[in-house]
């Protein structure tokens, strides 16, 4: 099978994409990302803000109209949500080969 | 205060810039040099970013209120790309704008980006003006002035003077241009390697 060669997403851009399955300026990209992680990702204005870049380049993401000129909002594309499907769909695949696939201790555990 | 440093490796500036906040002196503006005012020792943490594109006013508020919105002072730094100086005050010496080592290189992949390229206009001016057939390799020859070496006395010392000038840019120009590719050459691989050195920390 041939594969998309932007998979396997990034930590940092899983999460981003994700987020921006609703419309959002980067500052709640970040406290998104955060809640969404359960406090493990916490992205740092720099590095979203070159994530931001590198998605919109990739036709990702795209801007929206927002209220604050200021903020500029942003909301994933449909490219975007392709390739977030994509990742997860190859998540959960290796999520439900690590439960069939047995190892040394479930054989120790056995005898 | 005024201090002239110069840096292409953006881990030592902000090194330096961090030890120059502890000691109580805050980046204001950076030209001819950095600018720094007097603030509480240690009470800042500096970060550098570098942008390699042009942004539009709007584009540059949106990035600078980016920063503003996680704490971040935007302290110097000009739309039309380069350097970027930010600063947070926080009890947290090692607060960042990156927040992994990957995108923390990227900002010497942009200045590189920035770089790539402009040496090229200087060797090549260089080299035509050193190979065009009126480039004359003595000092003797860079001086026109008709009759000037038969010239005896002050006739001569006037003349000499009043055209050294001229016969220094006749001659030297096209070494200077050289020179400068070459820096810029040299300048691209100090940073190259500054990125490499980045790049295998985020692996």
């Amino acid at each position: 099978m041939n594969r998309d060669k932007r998979l396997p997403l990034t930590e940092t851009v899983f999460y981003v994409l994700l987020a921006l399955r609703l419309p959002a300026h980067g500052y709640l990209v970040m406290s998104r990302v955060e809640q969404l992680s359960l406090g493990q990702v916490r992205l740092a204005a720099g590095t979203l803000y070159g994530a931001l870049e590198n998605l919109m380049k990739q036709g990702l993401i795209m801007p929206v109209p927002g209220v604050d000129p200021r903020r500029k909002v942003y909301q994933i594309t449909d490219g975007g949500l392709a390739v977030l499907e994509r990742d997860a769909q190859r998540m959960q695949h290796m999520v439900a080969v690590f439960a069939t696939v047995p190892g040394q201790e479930d054989a120790d555990a056995s005898v | 205060m005024r201090r002239f440093r110069s840096f292409l490796d953006f881990d030592k500036e902000e090194r330096w810039l961090n030890e120059m906040a502890g000691a109580g002196w805050l980046l204001q503006k950076r030209g001819i040099g950095y600018r720094f005012s007097a603030i509480e020792p240690g009470s800042v943490v500096v970060r550098v970013d570098y942008r390699d594109r042009v942004l539009s006013r709007a584009d540059f508020d949106n990035y600078v209120v980016l920063f503003a919105d996680s704490g971040w002072q935007h302290l110097d730094g000009s739309r039309w790309g380069g350097s970027q100086y930010f600063a947070a005050t926080g009890a947290d010496p090692d607060a960042d704008i990156f927040s992994d080592a990957e995108s923390r290189a990227e900002r010497y992949r942009r200045s590189l980006l920035a770089r790539s390229g402009t040496a090229i206009p200087f060797l090549v001016l260089g080299f035509i003006l050193l190979n065009s057939g009126d480039y004359r390799a003595w000092p003797q020859q860079w001086y026109l002035t008709p009759g000037l070496w038969d010239m005896h006395g002050a006739q001569f010392v006037g003349h000499f003077l009043f055209e050294t000038p001229f016969a220094l840019a006749r001659g030297l120009s096209p070494w200077i241009v050289l020179a400068v590719g070459i820096l810029l050459v040299v300048q691209f691989g100090i940073q190259y390697r500054c990125y490499r050195r980045a790049r295998l920390v985020a692996v």
